[in-house]
């Protein structure tokens, strides 16, 4: 003990217990806050996991409604293109084909081999005119399997690809997906619609603001209808639940840990003052008593961090596992 | 253990010396025996010069007057005992001296100096580390810290170098023959021992002031002696001045002068130089117990 650093140690000897149960409050408060915000990572990346199989890296839909008179247009297109928040764009083909085989109409996405159009409806197969690819669904009812020959309206197409079914999103549990300009052709046979395409996937460009972007595209024509998909009604709810839950339990996790903390450290005050009280009386100024608290607060403090740090990882990297593998804990799932 | 263990029967019942009592008789023989260097270190500087202390406590419904107008002066090498009963402001008075506690009025000069802020910080505790060395009844010394380190404490306070206080603190150890217990933790001293260390402790900064607080109160007879002689002893190599609060007029018998307090006062004064010491102080505190008594 040379100096009032050594002191701070050398009093933490007295006051064992204390000092422990302090460091163990700051190591739980630490785990619990360092869980909150893992567990918010996990929340927002699952999320966002779950937008990117529902939308691919799709970040708007740009159309018009059906009850409109109008349709995309190769000026709209072109117009839309040269904004520069837009990174990429993608023409889809929206109509009904009869497949001879069940003598069925049956919901069909004309699309672009794009990344865009890939990625939005989950197909890795380049699609040219004579080849399709369908949901799992489907190619059961049809018997069909990858390299069957499919009749549409009496022509014949390959079925390169089958896809997974896409329940409780929104789409047509049938679907069927080919070339983006046949699709437009059976549009014109069937529906008489003259159309470039029936709505765009647009991908804006990194850090771009989609609502300020979709107001920039609503800008060239009032009568557009843009869905945007973080805007989903899903997505949103499940946002709203998830700040909701964050909230809340950042509050509790709060008034848990400062309880503990301000207890602890009550104590350890207390149970020191009577040392305190005899260094005042050999001439220790007020200077020298803080230097000895805040010593000994920054010892307790990074202990308890460094303690939480390392229950925080251990139970992640075991508890959370095992507890998972056992089905009791599914936190991924638990709000989505 | 009380020194003078007939002191709580005068207090009570005024029965007077029973001086066939060998206790009584032991305490006389080594009284009178005593080579106390009374006054020979003494100077006529003064050190503390109390002029007109008075300290009253106030609450809502109360007000205590616990010192009323104290003057006195305490000279460079002298011992001063006060004596007095419980609450006659004897603690209050060492607690205003060692900047502990702000009197209501009146003003303590210091070496001839005079200073407003002294109990304000941080020149309270600057004037504590500087001027005063405090002796307490119970010790109070850190139960963590060793022999050694508890001696050392102060210096460390001060911010002294290593280097120095290692060979200060080993001087006062061998002073206070505490060397061989120098890693020893207070719990595991004798009640003399832990008061040595105090002792140690109160003068290894080597302030011209030490005010103990009953220093032999809870010590034997014969380790309360040790403890009296280690204490003038110290004065005298360091030429300290001493305040000194007993209840016990034997160890009065070790200062220069004696206080005697009662109801906040200074109500009289004695010289000790005569070997009639012990009858003259027995008998005025008899009187002033006899006082709160009635």
């Amino acid at each position: 003990m040379k100096s009032l650093k050594g002191l701070a140690f050398r009093l933490f000897r007295t006051n064992k217990f204390i000092v422990l149960s302090s460091i163990l409050s700051i190591a739980i408060a630490a785990m619990l806050t360092l869980s909150m915000v893992l567990f918010s990572f996990n929340a927002q990346s699952t999320l966002k996991h779950e937008l990117k199989q529902m939308y691919g890296d799709m970040d708007l839909s740009v159309g018009f409604n059906i009850d409109q008179s109008k349709v995309v247009s190769p000026s709209l297109i072109e117009q839309i293109s040269q904004n520069k928040n837009v990174e990429q764009l993608s023409r889809v083909s929206i109509t009904h084909v009869t497949l001879d085989k069940i003598n069925s109409s049956t919901y069909t996405a004309g699309v672009e081999n794009s990344d865009l159009a890939k990625s939005r409806y989950h197909f890795k197969h380049f699609l040219n005119h004579d080849s399709i690819a369908m949901n799992k669904g489907l190619a059961k009812t049809l018997h069909a399997k990858v390299g069957d020959k499919v009749s549409i309206q009496g022509h014949s197409f390959t079925l390169v690809e089958t896809i997974n079914d896409l329940d409780a999103t929104g789409i047509a549990p049938d679907m069927i997906l080919m070339n983006q300009k046949t699709a437009k052709e059976y549009k014109r046979l069937n529906e008489h619609v003259h159309a470039d395409a029936t709505y765009l996937l647009i991908k804006a460009k990194k850090g771009t603001n989609v609502l300020t972007l979709s107001n920039q595209i609503k800008s060239y024509d009032k009568d557009l209808r843009i869905d945007v998909a973080e805007q989903d009604p899903f997505v949103k709810s499940n946002l709203q639940s998830l700040q909701v839950f964050v909230i809340v339990l950042s509050f509790l996790v709060l008034i848990v840990t400062s309880l503990l903390i301000i207890s602890n450290f009550e104590l350890l005050l207390y149970k020191m003052k009577n040392q305190f009280a005899i260094m005042r009386s050999l001439g220790a100024t007020t200077k020298q008593i803080s230097q000895l608290i805040f010593t000994q607060s920054v010892i307790i403090n990074l202990s308890g961090i460094c303690m939480g740090l390392l229950g925080t990882f251990l139970s992640q990297k075991y508890v959370y596992g095992w507890a998972n593998s056992l089905r009791f804990l599914h936190l991924q799932h638990s709000f989505i | 253990m009380k020194l003078f263990p007939f002191t709580n029967v005068l207090l009570v019942g005024g029965e007077g010396l029973r001086t066939n009592d060998p206790v009584i008789r032991k305490i006389k023989f080594s009284f009178y025996n005593e080579n106390i260097l009374r006054g020979e270190y003494m100077s006529n500087q003064t050190v503390l010069d109390i002029k007109e202390l008075s300290k009253v406590y106030k609450g809502e419904k109360y007000k205590v007057e616990a010192l009323k107008d104290i003057s006195f002066q305490l000279y460079q090498g002298e011992m001063v005992a006060i004596m007095g009963t419980s609450g006659s402001g004897k603690s209050t008075l060492l607690n205003i001296l060692g900047a502990l506690d702000e009197p209501t009025t009146g003003s303590i000069k210091v070496n001839g100096n005079y200073s407003k802020e002294m109990f304000q910080e941080p020149q309270a505790s600057l004037y504590r580390r500087d001027n005063i060395g405090f002796i307490f009844q119970s010790f109070h010394l850190l139960k963590d810290l060793t022999v050694e380190e508890n001696i050392a404490l102060p210096l460390i306070l001060k911010g002294v170098k290593e280097t120095l206080t290692t060979s200060k603190v080993n001087q006062v150890m061998e002073l206070m023959g505490l060397t061989e217990w120098k890693s020893h933790r207070p719990i595991q001293l004798s009640g003399g021992q832990q008061q040595r260390v105090a002792i140690g402790r109160a003068i290894i900064t080597e302030p011209p002031i030490i005010l103990a607080d009953e220093p032999t109160g809870n010590l034997d007879f014969n380790t309360s002696v040790d403890i009296l002689n280690a204490l003038v002893d110290t004065k005298t190599r360091l030429k300290q001045s001493i305040l000194l609060v007993t209840h016990d007029p034997y160890v009065a018998t070790y200062a220069d002068r004696v206080l005697f307090f009662h109801d906040g006062h200074i109500v009289d004064e004695y010289k000790c130089n005569t070997h009639n010491d012990l009858e003259y102080i027995l008998e005025k505190f008899k009187l002033i117990t006899k006082r709160q008594v009635v």
